[in-house]
């Protein structure tokens, strides 16, 4: 069955302790979109996220993927419809890449049974799209931050499913690191179909990689749309409260910066 | 790793026969092959010096081996268990407070009335096993809903438990109660008799089989938390499941043969360096490792000197200085991670 | 490859269960059927209740607690036990004097014992104290040893046990004159201690094992013993075991004499005179404070060796009707008659010269 709208968020106001964070979210994600989620610290980004896959539930409004609602749905089945490629983990335990990537395969597993040959065949088919397959027998823990970001991407992938949400996933990593990683993220996900969500504060990043850019303050969507109407000097000062500006370089492409340095 | 397993079988192949020819009752191992065949039936040829000795050898020795191995395999795997629930490689199997409720319960049993053998043994059970309900209730009302938190309430359980049993010990009478207690403490598989093997060893191996069935999942739990329920796993049911399986496993333990430290504790670490971190690997691997290190502890134990050395006191002398080793050297197994944070 | 998988575990749960239902088949009766006849065994009734069938003149013994041991010794049978069954302070006291006996092994340390070590020597009969953990009392069933259980918290209950291992060992006729000879101790000093009357009897406080201020309450032997040497136990009205009392309370108490008995080495005779709180206890100003002998074995542990106790403690109290009596001549005769070396022999000394 075609979708075409593969998130839809209805009246959402959710947060922590019964205190909202978030206000009125209406959102609507068209199947294989990338959206971008923006917006400065306290925002309510991240919880918007933790609404999708259920892991807050709301305190008011629904939260519908491919027309299910998450909060009426059991956490494998959950699975089976969003999976998640986190910021970064702590592993306490050294796993090698390949245990790490083969949980994916849980939501699909019976209660009692472990991935099969045929699951750590299609891991490493994962692995070569991504260009890690040679990073499977190694530890993760002893990986770099950018190509732990790339296997913890693979698990998202052997999920398998329709939404992949990224919680700041580059944030941490180097200037050259974080294009690349991102780039390839986000590049595979476009190629598989899959509807990306993605939180980022990095405005520049928004514009380049993202379809749709929405915007967030304070609890509330201040803009969201297509991220080049909606990445506009207006906005972006609105919710970063900073003089920002949406400049062009001499090769036409667009550069988010503070106003301070555009003017000079 | 087919080389690990097979070395690991033929480790405890040793142990086990190592375990069961040696001892301070003279049994010679070619007279411990004729008792086995008698048992089986394959050869009615027994020498008559034999005959005397199989009273001992099936009555005192055989169920003592089962039992120090099935134990010791139980008690490791209920330590992979507390490592990969709670996230920390420093995390025993007593962490919740089972052993302080059963060590609690046992002297209680022992004080009020000793006369019921079973007294002891079902008491260090039951208080055991309560123990870990209540640090259970009291993390479920804390808004945070966190492994730590659990941690925490298992501390104060624990010191609570630990609280009771002081009292015990300075309301007894020294000449007899307190020494009991105290031995009983001290962990020892001097009573091991086909009663107890009866009663400890279904329980201890279908809790292990159980879990190393479901092992997968524990993987998965031993990530954080939001990953784990991105992964489709309830953490908080399966968290439950895990807790009351391996409180099983510790408590049968404990109130069989009394607390046995550091085992828990080093053989999953061992297991770690060998086969890496896969739960159900690491459960398996931890098991025959740990059941036989805990036959070869305890045939030392018993053979070493005229009279028994408790088991505890083995187990610390070895296992004090090998997390010495651990954290000194900081090899393999992640004892935390090796990137900086 | 599901399907396998579960059949898989499920076979083998059932298979273990199964197993741990056989095994326990396995286990050996000790008496394997036609290998001792009737007239081999007599049948007992031991300080618990049990009904025990023991081989009649059993050649090879073993008692795993001091007070069976003593008795074995004072039924002169001490040859016949397969390791030292004498503990503490009595057993390095014998093993300085008897090389025989200190090459016997020594199987219980505390609470731990050996049972295969125990087991190779071959006992016929083990005797234990009735506070003897059940399990191991199973343990030495298991490996075909007779276990007898006796116990002796009152001088009745001592002879009782005298007489049941008397009759277990086939020496009647030592355990009567056993019996007799501690009788006559204690008439002697009842003989002596009644004439004096009642309310001239000291009062006495009697210290036991973890400081100055653990006291034998009413319900132990030691009450026995104090009343029967002619004291009041200031502490007769206390229930329990070693009861702890508060300082206040013993400067209550006002009692005439202080023993320190079974002080587990913990304090002496100088810390209790120096003892600030107690200044102004009567005993401390007399100088009233006793420490119990002695030093190669306590004589208030359970009886019957505790009548030495109670002529020591009657001469303590009344130095004047006792002057005759020498104790340590008193213990050196005890001993070698019940132990086979006199107590001087054995390195006893008295604490204070008596």
């Amino acid at each position: 069955m075609d979708w075409e709208v593969t998130v839809q968020i209805n009246n959402l106001t959710a947060g922590y302790g019964g205190q909202p964070v978030l206000y009125d979210i209406h959102l609507q994600v068209g199947e294989g979109r990338i959206v971008g989620l923006l917006g400065p610290n306290g925002s309510g980004k991240t919880t918007l996220m933790r609404c999708i896959n259920s892991i807050i539930k709301p305190l008011q409004g629904e939260v519908q993927v491919r027309g299910q609602n998450v909060n009426k749905l059991d956490r494998m089945h959950i699975a089976r419809l969003v999976s998640l490629v986190p910021q970064k983990t702590s592993a306490v335990f050294s796993y090698s890449c390949e245990d790490m990537i083969i949980m994916g395969m849980t939501p699909r597993l019976n209660l009692w049974s472990k991935p099969g040959r045929a699951a750590h065949a299609r891991a490493r088919q994962v692995c070569e799209e991504i260009g890690i397959a040679d990073l499977l027998e190694h530890s993760f823990n002893q990986l770099s931050g950018g190509q732990q970001q790339l296997v913890l991407l693979a698990r998202a992938l052997l999920q398998n499913t329709p939404v992949m949400l990224l919680d700041e996933p580059t944030s941490h990593l180097d200037f050259s690191n974080q294009h690349r990683v991102l780039g390839l993220m986000l590049g595979m996900a476009r190629s598989r179909g899959v509807t990306s969500i993605i939180t980022l504060h990095d405005p520049n990043l928004a514009l380049y990689y993202c379809d749709e850019v929405v915007i967030l303050k304070e609890g509330r969507i201040i803009a969201g749309g297509q991220s080049r109407q909606v990445m506009n000097t207006s906005n972006l000062c609105q919710a970063f409260g900073e003089n920002i500006e949406v400049d062009s370089t001499g090769k036409g492409l667009r550069v988010v910066v503070p106003r301070t340095i555009a003017v000079s | 790793m087919k080389k690990i397993w097979i070395a690991l079988l033929v480790f405890a192949v040793i142990s086990v026969i190592a375990a069961l020819c040696l001892g301070r009752y003279p049994i010679h191992p070619g007279e411990v092959l004729c008792l086995l065949l008698a048992k089986l039936g394959l050869t009615n040829w027994l020498p008559g010096a034999v005959e005397e000795k199989s009273i001992v050898f099936w009555n005192i020795r055989f169920p003592r081996v089962i039992l120090s191995f099935v134990v010791g395999a139980g008690i490791s795997v209920a330590g992979c268990i507390f490592q990969a629930l709670f996230r920390n490689p420093l995390a025993a199997p007593d962490i919740l407070g089972v052993s302080a409720g059963a060590c609690f319960g046992a002297a209680l049993a022992m004080m009020v009335f000793p006369q019921f053998v079973l007294g002891i043994h079902g008491m260090a059970f039951g208080v055991g096993t309560f123990a870990v309900f209540l640090a259970f209730t009291l993390a479920s009302r804390s808004p945070s809903q966190s492994a730590a938190v659990l941690v925490l309430a298992g501390i104060v359980v624990a010191a609570l438990f630990q609280a009771g049993l002081s009292l015990l010990m300075y309301l007894a009478n020294p000449y007899d109660q307190l020494a009991r207690i105290v031995f009983w403490i001290m962990g020892s598989f001097q009573v091991a008799s086909w009663d107890k093997v009866q009663v400890v060893v279904p329980v201890l191996v279908s809790c292990m089989l159980l879990v190393v069935a479901f092992g997968w999942r524990l993987n998965i739990l031993s990530q954080e938390d939001e990953e784990a329920l991105a992964l489709g796993v309830d953490v908080k049911k399966w968290r439950v499941f895990y807790v009351i399986i391996s409180t099983l496993l510790v408590a049968s333990s404990v109130s069989a043969v009394g607390t046995i430290s550091w085992l828990g504790l080093i053989i999953p670490h061992i297991s770690r360096f060998l086969v890496g971190s896969e739960q159900r690997r690491l459960m398996a691997v931890s098991a025959i490792l740990g059941g036989s290190l805990m036959l070869l502890m305890d045939t030392c134990a018993r053979s070493l000197f005229e009279s028994e050395i408790p088991i505890s006191i083995v187990t610390s002398l070895i296992g004090a200085p090998f997390l010495a080793y651990l954290v000194l050297s900081r090899k393999g197994g992640g004892l935390g991670s090796d990137r900086p944070n | 490859m599901k399907r396998t998988c579960t059949t898989r575990w499920v076979f083998l749960l059932v298979a273990v269960l199964i197993a741990s239902l056989i095994l326990p088949g396995c286990g050996q009766k000790s008496d394997p059927a036609g290998s001792t006849t009737p007239a081999d065994t007599i049948t007992i009734t031991d300080q618990m209740g049990r009904t025990v069938e023991v081989p009649t003149q059993p050649e090879k013994i073993s008692a795993l607690h001091h007070f069976g041991g003593k008795i074995v010794f004072a039924l002169g049978q001490q040859d016949k036990a397969v390791d030292q069954v004498l503990y503490g302070m009595e057993g390095e006291a014998m093993a300085k004097v008897d090389p025989e006996f200190a090459a016997r092994p020594l199987f219980s340390q505390g609470k731990g014992f050996n049972v295969e070590g125990l087991a190779a020597r071959k006992p016929q009969v083990a005797f234990v104290y009735t506070s003897f953990e059940k399990d191991q009392m199973q343990q030495l069933e298991n490996a075909g040893i007779k276990v007898v259980a006796i116990q002796g918290e009152t001088l009745e209950e001592s002879y009782e046990a005298v007489r049941l291992m008397a009759r277990v060992l086939g020496c009647e006729e030592q355990g009567e004159a056993y019996i007799k000879d501690c009788q006559r101790l204690c008439t002697m000093v009842s003989e002596r201690v009644s004439k004096v009357p009642q309310e001239q009897h000291p009062r006495v406080m009697f210290c036991g094992p973890k400081d100055i201020f653990t006291v034998a309450s009413g319900e132990m032997l030691q009450n026995t013993m104090i009343e029967m040497a002619g004291g009041k136990n200031v502490a007769t009205n206390v229930k329990g075991f070693w009861a702890s009392v508060s300082p206040e309370q013993v400067v209550a108490w006002q009692p005439d004499v202080i023993i320190l008995g079974s002080s587990l080495d913990m304090y002496s005779v100088e810390d209790v005179l120096e003892n600030p709180s107690l200044k102004s206890v009567k005993a401390v100003e007399n100088q009233q404070v006793y420490t119990f002998p002695s030093n190669i074995g306590w004589w208030d542990y359970p009886a019957p060796h505790c009548v030495l106790g109670i002529v020591y403690l009657a001469k303590t109290l009344y130095p004047e009707e006792f002057k005759d009596v020498d104790v340590t001549a008193v213990a050196d005769d005890f001993y070698q008659k019940y132990l086979g070396y006199s107590f001087t022999d054995m390195g006893g000394k008295l604490p204070q010269a008596r």
